[in-house]
């Protein structure tokens, strides 16, 4: 991949970073229920570390040369009250996002010490963790 | 706009600045070049967290009054920015503006010892007083 396709790719990624976080702390906000306080907690933590791979592609972008985004994905901010749902429409952003930053990930030299694949690794690292905290508050 | 719907609407539409607060901020931090740059990336990172809280504070409060809390990205607030001088230029007058919209709520909010929403606002606009101070001494 070139450079520039490259920084467009992360930048299609960073808009949705930014809207994960909006999203996961909007969600946070309306839980209710006997589980409302862990399940709060679970997703503002998920929140967190959105924001922080949103500043690691902010720093890649701006590395390469490139401007990061201020555009939020819009068909990511996905509204939802019933704690269920939430659980839900986290579960299946988090398996796309997997997804596209595998996609990514294969395009990337892999060579020992190249901070962009390594970021990239420890951000689906992140989501596959979120992932799995998310299947396991549905209990499946 | 003392009513409880005019109320939940104004806190809505102070939410959706916030949320382009924090990405300007952020975005900012990420793309400062010079000499100061650290410093003022650092800088630019608090307060960006300071907008986070307060996008919290109001989410809890609008639930508070029985409203949803918007997910909504007030884009006219994602002024791009390169250089230290832009950059500063453009925050001061956004918490200038800030600073304006959350005098005019605490205006129609109940001053009562102990009213929630009330201090809420008040501490965001200390914090939003704040801000401008440090932005304009960097300026200097």
């Amino acid at each position: 991949m070139d450079t520039k396709r490259l920084i467009a790719t992360l930048n299609e990624l960073l808009s949705k970073e930014l809207a994960s976080e909006i999203r996961y702390r909007t969600h946070a906000s309306l839980v209710t229920g006997l589980y409302a306080e862990p399940v709060m907690t679970r997703l503002k933590e998920i929140a967190n570390d959105e924001a922080a791979h949103a500043d690691k592609l902010r720093d890649r972008i701006t590395a390469l040369g490139g401007q990061p985004t201020m555009k939020v994905a819009e068909s990511d901010l996905i509204p939802a009250q019933e704690i269920n749902r939430i659980l839900a429409i986290n579960l299946k952003d988090e398996e796309d996002a997997v997804t596209q930053y595998k996609r990514l990930l294969k395009t990337l030299p892999h060579e020992e010490g190249t901070i962009l694949y390594e970021e990239i690794e420890g951000i689906v690292e992140d989501e596959q963790e979120h992932t799995e905290e998310l299947r396991r508050l549905i209990g499946r | 706009m003392t009513d409880t719907k005019g109320m939940i609407a104004a806190l809505n539409n102070a939410l959706a600045q916030e949320h382009a607060c924090i990405i300007r901020y952020s975005t900012h931090a990420a793309v400062v070049t010079g000499p100061s740059a650290e410093q003022i990336a650092a800088r630019l990172k608090e307060i960006a967290a300071d907008e986070r809280e307060h996008a919290d504070q109001l989410r809890q409060r609008i639930i508070g009054l029985g409203g949803t809390p918007t997910m909504t990205v007030a884009v006219r607030d994602l002024i791009p920015a390169t250089t230290l001088p832009q950059i500063l230029k453009v925050n001061i007058k956004e918490e200038h503006n800030a600073i304006e919209m959350y005098r005019a709520i605490l205006k129609a909010v109940p001053h009562d010892e102990g009213t929630l929403l009330y201090e809420t606002i008040e501490g965001i606009l200390k914090d939003e007083q704040e801000h401008l101070e440090e932005l304009e001494r960097l300026c200097a």
